[in-house]
């Protein structure tokens, strides 16, 4: 009888223990799936982040999509999440997030 | 032997040990899981942007942090195999880090602000060229020469487009001619060449523009060899040549997006200053 009423209990807390694993499993998990998804949420809009050119009243100015702007100098600035500068007078060089990696 | 030890199995105490040992498991086993979640959770939030972009022989690196999590650089990786080592302050949310390199620089190792030892290694975008656009509804203006004043009210235009007009003729150069051999003579004008969107935006270019002066049937003739205008002289705009006193309209074809009504006032402008009664291109002497 006492091996009995212990395997009982011993099943019983066995059960709770389980199922306090799987939400612990389960809390513990979901901060690093929302992560997961957050970061491909990322990853695809750095994909397509781009930079255009023109012309202003004041001279060659840069704009990316997010509606940043900023003025082209000779030397290289910040545009948003880009990088540019005026290589001459109609072109400018370039480097966002949207562009291929170098290695 | 056997006896007390299924008695230690069995009983109240071994019950007490067994829940001991089950609970240290699944408290190790959980937070060996959470310390992996946690790394990998701080790890996704690690959001940096590393680009470059060639200047001045060498590589201009920038690095951003797109993210909220903060993030040390830590070693810049080099395509010859090499590694710079650096150590920047934290940066916080839209700040950059930039540095110049020898070598292109290919990776870049950074590691969180607050967990120092979670660090990721992001590749380096690299750059692409692109024509900088004008607006849309552009007109060029060619303006060799501003020595004469201009009542542009005799054109009709409205105040917006007499200051875009009048701001082309800012600029002063001279030509440079030559007198060659059977009463041909040879000018080289600089140039300058404003472009103007209706929006107000406005990029000057220079450049050497050769005319040939040929009399023919008692008439200078005025002979253009080749003018090597910037990209945007194309369909869809105009190009207004002044020569010294002398303006001449020069219409590029397609002009379909232009209004008709500026179309005419410029073409009037064209026959006004570059008419019968003007000499078509008077070079100083």
């Amino acid at each position: 009888m006492r091996n009995r009423g212990t395997s009982s209990v011993f099943t019983a807390v066995i059960m709770a223990l389980t199922i306090a694993a799987v939400i612990a499993a389960i809390a513990v998990s979901w901060p690093m799936m929302k992560s997961g998804f957050d970061k491909n949420t990322w990853s695809g809009s750095m994909s397509l982040y781009k930079v255009g050119f023109t012309y202003t009243k004041s001279g060659a100015y840069a704009y990316t999509q997010n509606g940043v702007s900023a003025p082209l100098n000779d030397t290289p600035g910040f545009v948003g999440y880009c990088m540019a500068y005026r290589y001459n007078a109609t072109t400018a060089i370039y480097s966002c997030p949207s562009n291929q990696p170098t290695g | 032997m056997s006896q007390i030890l299924e008695e230690v199995l069995t009983s109240a105490v071994g019950f007490i040990i067994a829940m001991v040992i089950l609970t240290t498991a699944i408290g190790i086993g959980l937070y060996g899981y959470w310390a992996y979640a946690n790394h990998v959770t701080l790890q996704n939030y690690l959001w940096p942007i590393a680009e470059v972009v060639p200047y001045k022989g060498g590589y201009y690196l920038g690095v951003v942090n797109t993210g909220y999590e903060p993030f040390v650089v830590k070693q810049i990786y080099l395509s010859g195999g090499s590694t710079i080592s650096v150590n920047t302050k934290p940066l916080t949310h839209n700040q950059w880090f930039a540095e110049t390199t020898n070598q292109l620089p290919v990776a870049v190792r950074v590691c969180s602000a607050v967990e120092p030892g979670i660090c990721i290694v992001v590749p380096v975008h690299g750059w692409s060229m692109a024509v900088i656009k004008p607006p849309q509804h552009a007109v060029l203006v060619v303006v060799l020469d501003n020595s004469c004043t201009f009542n542009l009210t005799k054109l009709n235009l409205t105040k917006d487009e007499e200051d875009l007009v009048l701001q082309a003729f800012h600029y002063s150069t001279r030509c440079n001619c030559t007198a060659i051999h059977n009463n041909l003579t040879t000018c080289t004008c600089p140039w300058r060449l404003v472009w103007y969107g209706w929006s107000g935006g406005s990029v000057c270019y220079g450049g050497n523009l050769t005319f040939l002066i040929q009399p023919t049937h008692g008439e200078v003739r005025f002979i253009k060899h080749a003018l090597e205008g910037p990209n945007e002289t194309k369909p869809n705009t105009i190009v207004i040549f002044n020569t010294d006193c002398t303006y001449w309209l020069h219409r590029l074809e397609n002009l379909t997006k232009l209004p008709q009504t500026l179309l005419q006032q410029y073409a009037l402008w064209g026959q006004l200053y570059s008419g019968p009664d003007q000499p078509l291109l008077q070079c100083p002497s």
